[in-house]
């Protein structure tokens, strides 16, 4: 009766290790999948409607500015969960596969940053107003290939002015955040932002 | 047929099993504070590393999943809250005072949010607070996190909802030593008093 009993609990054993295999199996591989799924993640959020190589200043219904109402085809933070209300921000979907991208980005008084995030949300670069020069963020996003042929066309005896950042993915955004520490500076920083470019560079 | 119908049942529950076990452990991780990756400091939690190339799966599946985008190392750090010091879920009936120095940054910005992060309003503005804003009161607290009106840097909260504090340090010196982050360097979210129920 008690070798029977055994007998059962033996026959068990690899199906519980099985079970506990698959489970952490499944835990590893969701764990690495979440941020490709979830359409919820902020990268899925700003993509929506955003259109490649076209800088947007991201709406804000919620701060109750009205320039910031909702217009179609344009992304919106007002339902991005913790985002910050104080910051202004302007959202460029890039796709650098045919040529690179060319980021021109004036600086004012207040924090400003640049983040390229790949669409898995994953940041390959954040850079804050302080890398500018003459009140000025000159950048170049381009795949590793790209920047190698951009150096051998390069003259030798002149510095290169922009910042080359190559880019693991040729898909991705750039989020162009500007901080807004009174609202009375909502139209500056808003004006700042609108003269920011993010357009495809011919090589 | 008996036997190999019950092996075909043994295998379905031992796929069901680990299948339901493998996510329902991915769920309790990313919602503990205990999760790989975040670093705790009093009522604090941190992600520093979150916003960074180099970011480890569970940060960046706990922003997935949360929905909202990291701050890149460079940029600064962002702390949330959800309870007091003392531990205790903060509470909309409550009052609270954010006590002690605020860390050296280039600028901060102080925000109450709901449980989904969504920024508490407070007539049509969010409620919250930015270096620029505050008035710098000496023995006075940093913020006062209530209800009812306040005298001082007042942060509007809703009665009848939880919510959670997001202190945002943007070009902080403290980013460097965000891994092992010091809560004596940090502001303190002490419970004052709290209405009664109703």
């Amino acid at each position: 009766m008690g070798d029977a009993r055994r007998g059962g609990f033996i026959r068990h054993v690899p199906f519980v290790l099985g079970a506990l295999l698959l489970a952490g199996l499944v835990h590893g591989m969701s764990v690495l999948l979440l941020p490709y799924l979830a359409l919820d993640a902020a990268a899925a959020r700003l993509s929506r409607g955003a259109v490649v190589n076209r800088l947007d200043i991201v709406t804000r219904p919620d701060v109750g500015n009205r320039l910031d109402m909702p217009q179609p085809g344009v992304p919106a933070t007002a339902d991005m969960p913790f985002s910050d209300p104080f910051m202004l921000s302007a959202v460029c979907r890039f796709d650098v596969s045919e040529e690179p991208l060319r980021l021109r980005i004036p600086t004012g008084d207040h924090f400003m940053s640049v983040v390229v995030i790949t669409d898995a949300g994953r940041v390959v670069l954040g850079l804050t107003d302080k890398a500018a020069s003459r009140r000025q963020l000159d950048m170049l996003l381009a795949t590793p290939a790209q920047i190698r042929q951009l150096e051998a066309q390069d003259a030798e005896d002149e510095p290169v002015q922009e910042l080359r950042v190559p880019v693991p993915t040729s898909r991705g955004l750039v989020l162009l955040k500007a901080l807004r520490p009174l609202a009375s500076d909502g139209e500056s920083v808003r004006a700042l932002l609108a003269r920011a470019i993010c357009r495809g560079q011919a090589m | 047929m008996l036997d190999r119908l019950s092996s075909i049942a043994a295998l379905l529950l031992t796929a069901f099993s680990g299948l339901a076990l493998g996510l329902g452990l991915t769920g309790h991780v990313l919602a503990s504070r205990h999760a790989p990756g975040t670093v705790r400091a009093g009522e604090w939690q941190l992600w520093p590393r979150a916003g960074a190339p180099d970011a480890d799966p569970y940060s960046l599946a706990i922003h997935a999943r949360r929905g909202d985008l990291p701050l890149a190392p460079s940029e600064g750090l962002a702390l949330f809250a959800a309870q007091d010091k003392g531990g205790t879920p903060l509470d909309g009936r409550c009052t609270y005072a954010l006590e002690g120095q605020m860390p050296t940054a280039r600028a901060w910005t102080l925000v109450l949010y709901t449980a989904k992060g969504m920024p508490l309003q407070r007539g049509g503005q969010p409620s919250g607070l930015t270096s620029s804003m505050a008035a710098v009161l000496p023995d006075r607290p940093l913020a006062v996190l209530s209800p009812e009106i306040a005298a001082g840097n007042w942060l509007q909260t809703t009665r009848d909802q939880p919510f959670i504090v997001v202190l945002r340090m943007y070009e902080t010196a403290l980013t460097a030593a965000a891994q092992g982050l010091d809560v004596d360097r940090l502001p303190r979210i002490v419970r004052k008093s709290c209405a009664s129920h109703g």
